[in-house]
């Protein structure tokens, strides 16, 4: 491998002119076959019923009612400036919710023009009527190649988000601003440098927090020695603004290095430290004044698929308290090993597990003062992967622990994961996936309530299939179900819930490549404790396509 | 335990499963990488003579979000149309019983090669072998695809997986990519995709997000040039949760600990607002002295906890 590598960075290319020019060689290319569609046009009509709680129905998107453009999306090559193309896309425009974007690439794809826009309209799933929610995002930029290998970019993202949630939260109404300049590529043999500026500026239209201006410069350089070696280095600094609260000014300095070592064609070894250190004076409470991180992985490859990781990382903080006088300095080491390997032809096995524990004390700065982290955490996961001609199946035993010593807390998640898709022949085709996460907590303390109360167990599971029927047809069918299991000792909402989902969808594409499909999806979510919480909805979706 | 037996049973069913002996695909000839440096300028042909024979692969790649670049100006030879991925084509004319550089045949290591000799300055090689995709044995080839499967436009609309989605209605992905991005990361980070199924989850299922709105798929060398870090990647959007507060709930805050996700599991939960915990046993974990504090009441019940993310007006977060 390495003396492949060797190859082509010692390998001296054919220089421009001896070669054909550009023209001369698009104009032999010139294929037979006939030219792609441009224009995407995909036109949908839609309904849905509902019966119960329309909060909950619409907690993430709304599905669009009546005659729609679904889809409508434009490419095209042109000449300017060079070779150039664009891409056009309009998602539901005007729907509640949408997306448009757009990207024009200019000579050769050395000048990248974007923006997009999107709006979702949502709202937070609650008993009570509740106003609804809105959120918008705008964002554009230009990158701009200086050299072959050095370019330029400038990035703006508006972020409005107007939300309305259940009492007791106040409403949010907030706007952010993101910019973002940044000079990278390689400017030397083998190395790269990144130079950048960000700005994010957020105003809070309800006044209740105050507005914030960051502003990071960072610069950083990388340097590949030989193939098997590479050294990175960077420093950055944040300062933070809040105008009328406190002194102002809030800053983050940080640095870190780190390389990477190609030992053999089968080992690796990398390595990444990094300290930062924190002001914070309009902060009164306590808070870290400084973290060291370092991070090492040995990665070996056995041969015959096999392979093995060996991770340590270190975490070091210095937390002061308001007075800026020191509280404590925990440090925590945590260990991690993964194993992948194949089994058999057929089955293919990943372990991982690791540890986390904590050294040195760190006390909850409150009138309770025992200890504060946690002093222990274990993770182990377990995957097989099995797979033949016609089916592929997988299974996934997940483990999770954390402990907190000082408080004999203990918080336990196991989940399994298992699943498998069967290929009845390479027209049809089933899957089925389940999911089960078991919770479990507890502690000795006598003045708390039983822990395990509160963390709920769940299930999850899907299954469906596509069917293509003929060259014209084929059909998709998706049910997926959760269910959660919960002591609920407070009776509230959200706590032992039920939902079906079906979906499924006929697709028919005729022989002048039209295409057209019906949707159908009922879905029923029900609250066992909280009937208020419950809906029953059916969607009908006629959907029509064509290419031009 | 139940898990325990489940445990047994599915893997019980994973072997009756999969009976059927996994077999190996005659792999054809591949040539070797190396076949850039042996090469003159008169054994590159140029796109024409590739489509004399592949004239729907030929027609199809203009299709390619790559199409662009591959004639750029002042581009060597050998970093030019088919050739500067597949090889210069006049070895391949001479031996028709060989294949010129397939991505289905070489290694991930080579395609890595091969794909860095023009992308170095995203990545470079020690630095794309130490990230956990490369670890993995992934290739650029296992999540990109260079031609498009059909004859569609250059919006990637069609990619021929449509009947393979995890989620009908996501959000349009990179062109560049074989599927959108859930149904790609599905292939193997099942568990976590599963989540997103749950009661309350962040909205991918919804087209709302990408899992590359928060995970950094292959982080590029300037990415890795970042040395900033000192908030979760969580503000980007919820930047009222990203202070400097007066008062700040520093455990769990992004300071010190696992940050946002102490108390959030980012996927997906079937516990509201993708809590880890339901209602107070969240916080009584490690306020375990809180037990008999207003027991029957949320932690955050109206004139209790609500700024529990962090307060400029009060220590005990009762007010924003």
């Amino acid at each position: 491998m390495l003396a492949m590598a060797t190859v082509f960075a010692q390998q001296a290319p054919p220089t421009q002119d001896q070669t054909k020019t550009d023209d001369q060689k698009d104009a032999q290319a010139t294929p037979a076959t006939p030219a792609p569609p441009k224009l995407n046009v995909d036109l949908g009509w839609s309904t849905w019923g509902l019966s119960g709680n329309e909060n909950k129905f619409r907690q993430y998107a709304t599905a669009p009612k009546g005659l729609f453009l679904k889809d409508a999306s434009y490419g095209d090559t042109f000449s300017f400036l060079g070779k150039s193309d664009v891409l056009l896309d309009a998602k539901s425009p005007w729907q509640d919710d949408f997306l448009l974007g757009g990207i024009v690439r200019l000579n050769s794809g050395a000048t990248k023009i974007n923006a997009s826009e999107q709006r979702n309209r949502f709202f937070s799933p609650d008993p009570s009527v509740l106003e609804g929610s809105e959120r918008l995002t705008y964002q554009g930029g230009v990158q701009q190649k200086l050299t072959r290998d050095f370019g330029v970019s400038f990035q703006e993202k508006f972020d409005q988000q107007q939300q309305n949630f259940s009492a007791p939260y106040a409403p949010l109404n907030q706007k952010t601003r993101i910019w973002n300049a940044d000079g990278q590529g390689t400017l030397w043999k083998d190395g790269f440098v990144d130079l950048s500026y960000t700005d994010v500026r957020y105003w809070d239209r309800t006044q209740a927090l105050p507005d914030t201006n960051t502003q990071t410069w960072n610069a950083g350089a990388m340097q590949q020695i030989g193939d098997a070696f590479s050294l990175n280095a960077s420093v950055a600094r944040s300062l933070i603004r809040q105008p009328g609260v406190g002194t102002d000014k809030s800053s983050v300095d940080a640095w870190s290095a780190g390389g990477e070592w190609l030992i053999g064609d089968g080992t690796s070894l990398i390595g990444q430290m990094q300290n930062e250190k924190i002001s914070l004076p309009t902060v009164q409470n306590a808070f870290d004044k400084m973290r060291d991180m370092a991070h090492a992985r040995l990665v070996h490859n056995f041969g015959a698929g096999w392979s093995a990781q060996f991770g340590y990382s270190k975490l070091a903080i210095e937390r002061v308290n308001a007075d800026h006088t020191n509280v404590d300095n925990p440090t925590w080491h945590t260990y991690d090993v993964q194993i992948t390997g194949r089994l058999s032809p057929s089955v293919r096995l990943t372990a991982k597990g690791s540890r986390e524990t904590m050294q040195g004390t760190a006390q909850m700065e409150t009138d309770d003062p025992l200890g504060l982290y946690w002093s222990n955490r274990w993770n182990g996961e377990i995957k097989l992967d099995a797979t033949s001609d016609q089916i592929n199946s997988y299974i996934v035993f997940g483990i999770h622990q954390d402990r907190n010593d000082a408080r004999d807390v203990n918080v336990r998640n196991q989940n399994l994961t298992y699943g498998a898709t069967f290929e009845v022949q390479p027209q049809l085709e089933f899957y089925v996936e389940s999911s089960y996460d078991l919770w479990s907590g507890n502690t000795t303390d006598p003045s708390s309530p039983n822990l395990g109360q509160f963390f709920p167990d769940g299930t999850t599971f899907t299954a469906g299939g596509n069917w293509t029927v003929d060259e014209h047809t084929y059909v998709t069918a998706n049910y997926t179900l959760f269910n959660t299991n919960n002591d609920n000792p407070l009776g509230l909402p959200d706590g032992n819930v039920r939902g079906n989902f079906f979906s499924g969808t006929v697709h028919y594409k005729t022989a002048a490549g039209y295409e057209f499909g019906l949707t159908f999806a009922p879905w029923q979510y029900s609250d066992r404790l909280y009937q208020g919480m419950g809906y029953s909805t059916g969607l009908i979706q006629l959907t029509a396509r064509a290419k031009f | 335990m139940q898990l325990g037996r489940l445990a047994l049973a599915a893997v019980a069913s994973l072997s009756l499963l999969t009976g059927a002996m996994y077999q190996n695909a005659k792999k054809p000839k591949s040539l070797p990488l190396s076949l850039f440096a042996q090469a003159k300028a008169s054994d590159f042909l140029g796109d024409k003579k590739c489509a004399e024979c592949h004239d729907d692969v030929a027609a199809n790649f203009v299709n390619s979000a790559h199409a662009i670049y591959m004639h750029a100006p002042g581009a060597p030879l050998d970093k030019q149309g088919c050739e500067a991925c597949h090889g210069p084509g006049s070895f391949h004319v001479r031996d028709q019983d060989s294949v010129v550089i397939s991505y289905k045949t070489i290694s991930a290591k080579e395609v890595e090669d091969a794909c860095l000799r023009c992308h170095g300055d995203l990545m470079k090689k020690p630095h794309w072998d130490s990230e956990a995709h490369a670890r993995a044995g992934i290739s650029c080839v296992d999540c990109h695809q260079i031609h498009p499967k059909e004859n569609v436009n250059i919006t990637g609309g069609d990619r021929g997986v449509v009947q393979k989605q995890v989620f009908a209605a996501v959000k349009p992905s990179n062109p560049l990519l074989k599927a959108d991005e859930p149904t790609l990361c599905n292939q193997c980070h099942k568990a976590e995709v599963m989540k997103f199924r749950d009661n309350s989850h962040h909205p991918i299922p919804e087209g709302r997000m990408l899992c590359s709105d928060c995970h950094s798929i292959h982080p590029t060398n300037a990415d890795r040039l970042k040395a900033t870090s000192f908030k979760s990647k969580c503000v980007t959007c919820h930047q009222d949760i990203a202070g400097p507060f007066a008062f700040e709930h520093d455990p769990v805050a992004g300071w010190t600990g696992s940050g946002c996700t102490e108390c959030h599991n980012p996927h997906g939960s079937n516990n509201p607002t993708l809590l880890k915990s339901f209602s107070r046993g969240l916080c009584l974990q490690c306020h375990t002295d809180k037990g008999a504090h207003h027991p029957g009441h949320t932690c955050w019940d109206a004139g209790c906890h609500v700024a529990i993310h962090g307060s400029n007006t009060n220590a005990d977060f009762l007010s924003r």
